[in-house]
C-alpha cells in the first residue's frame, strides 16, 4: 500500500563483514598493543626504574609524613623507601610545601609526592591520585570502663584546638573541651591517635579520610606500578601506622592547649 | 464526522509488528540501564568515557517516548483532546532532541577545552578478584556490551517501524544504531591513552560530541517541522509523501466531483487533513459528503481524519488552482 515510500531497511543495516572487520581489527590492535598499554606519555616510570625516584615530601604530616633533621620519616615515607627498592631505585627527598610540591608534580619535575593527602583534595583533577591506601577515621575514644556512646548530644567531648574535630563535635551537638585528663574524658581525634594513647576507637565515626599518594597527571603505567605495590602492602599497614605514629608522639610536643568552650 | 476524532485502529495485520516493537523498546530500556549502570563503574576520568555514558543516558529517552506513544495512540479522544494523543510523541521526541543537543554542545565545549589545556588523563587501576587491573582493560569489554547489542537492537527495530509508519521508532533505530560508532570512538580513545597519546580521549569525545548535536540537530528540525503542520513527507524524509496525491486522486474518481484539493499533516502515526471539493451540482451534499469520506478512509489505515468541505471555488478564481497546478507541473 506504501511502496511507494522508499523502504529505509536496506540502506541503513550493518552489514555483518563490516562488524566483523572492525572487531578483528580491535582484537588485534588490543593484543599488540597489550604488552605495552598502559604507557607514560612522559616516561616516568622508565626514567625512575634504575635510576633516582624524586619524592615530594611535606615537612609536617605526622604520621604520614615528617622531615626532621634532613631525614625523612613516616608512614609514606617508609613506603616510599620499600617501594624504590622495589624499582631498584635510589630515592631522592624534595621537602616543601603541599601547594609547590604539587605544582612540581604537575609539571612533570617530581614523580611521587607524599604529605597525608586525601582523596577529597581540591587537586584530585590536576594531577594523579593512587587508589586509598588506607582509611583513617575521626572516631570517639571511651575511658576507662564506659560503655559506647550513641550521641554526642550535651556532651563534653576532648579535642585537639584547630583540627577539624572542633567542628565536627560541634555538628553533633557536642561540647569540645581541652585535652586534660585523658582517662577520664571522652575523646575525639583519629584513630590511630586513640590507638596511641591506650583507647579503643568507637562509634560515631565523625570523619572518614582516603590516604592516597600523588603521581603526575596521564603517568599511568607509573600509576599502575604504584597501585599494584600499595595493593601488595595493605597487609602491613596497620603495623606500619602504629610505629609510626608512636615515632611521631615521641617526637611531637604536647598539644593542649585550651579551647574555649562557647567559643 | 464527529466532534471528536476517531479512534486509531491498527490494520490487523499489523499487531504483530506493534507487539515486536513494543518488546524490542522494553528490551531496550532494560539494557539501557545496565549499560549506564556498568559504565558508570568504569568511568574513570576519560573524557571519551564521559561522553559515551551521557550519549547512553539520553537514549533512554527515546524508548520510553515511543512506548508511551504507543498507548497513547491507543486512548479515545477526550473534549479536551479532541484531535486525540497523536502528537505527544511528537513533542517528547522534541524534548530528547533538545537534551542531545544540549549534551553535544558540552562535550564539544568541554573537550575542546580539555586539548587546549594540554590536560593528561589518569587512569589508574581497579581491584577485581582480589588483583588491581588496569581500568583501561575494563573498559574496553564495557565499550562492546555497549556497542554490540545497541546495534542489534536498533537493526531490528527498523522493520517494525518502517510498517507502523513510527517515525520516533525509526529515529530510536537510527540513533540505537550509531551508538556503535560511540562506543568504537571510545575505545579508540582508551587504547590512544593506552600507547601513551593523552590527547586521543580528548578528540574521541570530542567526535562523540559533534555525533550527538548532529543527532540533535536533526530530530529537533524535524520535529518542529511536524509540529508546524509541515507537509507529510517520505519515511526517509527526502520527499513529499504522495497519500494526499493518493486521496485527491482517488476523489476525483467520483464521478459528481469536479475538482479537489487536499491539504495535509502529520500527527504521529497517522495524517490529519481538508478535502475541498467543487461538485458538478448541489445534489444530495449529505450523501456526497459522507461517500467522499468513505472513499479517502479506504485509501490507506494512516488516513485517519479527512474533512470534506464542499465549496463553489478554490479562494480567488483562477490563481490558487493554477498555482498548485503549475506547481506540480514543475512549471514554477
Amino acid at each position: 500500500m506504501y511502496q511507494s515510500d522508499a523502504s529505509p531497511i536496506h540502506s541503513a543495516t550493518l552489514r555483518g563483514p563490516e562488524t566483523g572487520t572492525i572487531l578483528l581489527l580491535l582484537l588485534i590492535g588490543v593484543l599488540l598493543g597489550g604488552c605495552y598499554m598502559p604507557r607514560d606519555p612522559e616516561n616516568t616510570q622508565r626514567e625512575v626504574s634504575g635510576g633516582t625516584m624524586h619524592v615530594g615530601i611535606t615537612r609536617n604530616a605526622a604520621p604520614w609524613a615528617w622531615m626532621k633533621d634532613g631525614q625523612a620519616h613516616g608512614v609514606e615515607a617508609e613506603l616510599m623507601r620499600r617501594f624504590a627498592r622495589r624499582m631498584d631505585a635510589q630515592v631522592k627527598w624534595v621537602p616543601g610545601t603541599e601547594t609547590n610540591l604539587l605544582e612540581t608534580l604537575e609539571r612533570f619535575e617530581l614523580d611521587v609526592v607524599i604529605g597525608g593527602l586525601h582523596r577529597s583534595s581540591p587537586w584530585r583533577n590536576r594531577i594523579g591520585f593512587t587508589r586509598r591506601y588506607h582509611t583513617s577515621r575521626l572516631m570517639i575514644g571511651l575511658p576507662e570502663g564506659m560503655n559506647a556512646v550513641k550521641s554526642l548530644s550535651g556532651r563534653e567531648i576532648a579535642v585537639e584546638a584547630h583540627t577539624p574535630a572542633v567542628r565536627l563535635v560541634r555538628e553533633r551537638d557536642g561540647h569540645p573541651v581541652a585535652l586534660e585528663r585523658r582517662a577520664t574524658q571522652l575523646v575525639a581525634a583519629p584513630d590511630w591517635r586513640l590507638e596511641q594513647w591506650g583507647y579503643e576507637p568507637a562509634e560515631p565515626i565523625l570523619q572518614r579520610n582516603r590516604h592516597v599518594l600523588a603521581v603526575p597527571p596521564g603517568e599511568n603505567r607509573w600509576l599502575m606500578t604504584l597501585e599494584r605495590f600499595l595493593h601488595a602492602q595493605r597487609g602491613n599497614m596497620d603495623e606500619l601506622i602504629r610505629s609510626q605514629a608512636g615515632a611521631s608522639g615521641r617526637a611531637a610536643r604536647s598539644h593542649a592547649i585550651i579551647v574555649g568552650e562557647n567559643r | 464526522m464527529s466532534l471528536l476524532t476517531r479512534r486509531l485502529e491498527l490494520p490487523r495485520n499489523l499487531t504483530g509488528e506493534l507487539r515486536k516493537a513494543r518488546l524490542l523498546e522494553w528490551i531496550s530500556i532494560v539494557y539501557i540501564i545496565t549499560v549506564v549502570v556498568l559504565m558508570y563503574l568504569v568511568l574513570g576520568s576519560s573524557q571519551a568515557m564521559k561522553a559515551a555514558w551521557l550519549d547512553n543516558f539520553i537514549s533512554l529517552v527515546p524508548p520510553i517516548a515511543v512506548l508511551v506513544g504507543l498507548h497513547l495512540r491507543t486512548r479515545a479522544p477526550s473534549l479536551r483532546f479532541p484531535y486525540g494523543y497523536h502528537r505527544a510523541v511528537s513533542i517528547a521526541f522534541q524534548v530528547a532532541s533538545v537534551a542531545l543537543c544540549v549534551v553535544g554542545l558540552y562535550l564539544i565545549i568541554d573537550s575542546s577545552m580539555k586539548l587546549i589545556e594540554a590536560k593528561h588523563p589518569t587512569i589508574g587501576t581497579m581491584v577485581l578478584f582480589g588483583e588491581p587491573i588496569w581500568l583501561g582493560w575494563l573498559m574496553l569489554p564495557v565499550l562492546a556490551y555497549v556497542g554490540i547489542p545497541a546495534a542489534l537492537l536498533g537493526r531490528a527495530k527498523f522493520g517494525p517501524a518502517y510498517y507502523l509508519h513510527n517515525k520516533p521508532l525509526v529515529a530510536d533505530a537510527h540513533m540505537e544504531k550509531a551508538d556503535w560508532m560511540t562506543a568504537l570512538a571510545a575505545a579508540l580513545g582508551i587504547l590512544g591513552i593506552g600507547l601513551g597519546f593523552w590527547w586521543a580521549d580528548s578528540v574521541a569525545a570530542l567526535v562523540i560530541g559533534l555525533d550527538i548535536l548532529k543527532d540533535g540537530v536533526r530530530h529537533l528540525k524535524d520535529g518542529v517541522f511536524d509540529l508546524m503542520d509541515r507537509r507529510p513527507q517520505t519515511f526517509d524524509g527526502k520527499q513529499p509523501a504522495d497519500l494526499p496525491d493518493r486521496v485527491a486522486e482517488r476523489l476525483r474518481q467520483l464521478d459528481w466531483v469536479k475538482h479537489v484539493e487536499v491539504r495535509m499533516r502529520e500527527a504521529g502515526q497517522v495524517f490529519f487533513g481538508e478535502a475541498f471539493i467543487i461538485p458538478m451540482d448541489d445534489h444530495a451534499p449529505l450523501e456526497r459528503i459522507a461517500e467522499a469520506s468513505r472513499c479517502a478512509d479506504e485509501v490507506d489505515w494512516r488516513m485517519h481524519d479527512l474533512v470534506i468541505q464542499l465549496t463553489t471555488s478554490f479562494g480567488e478564481p483562477h490563481s490558487m488552482h493554477q498555482r498548485l497546478t503549475a506547481e506540480r507541473a514543475g512549471t514554477e
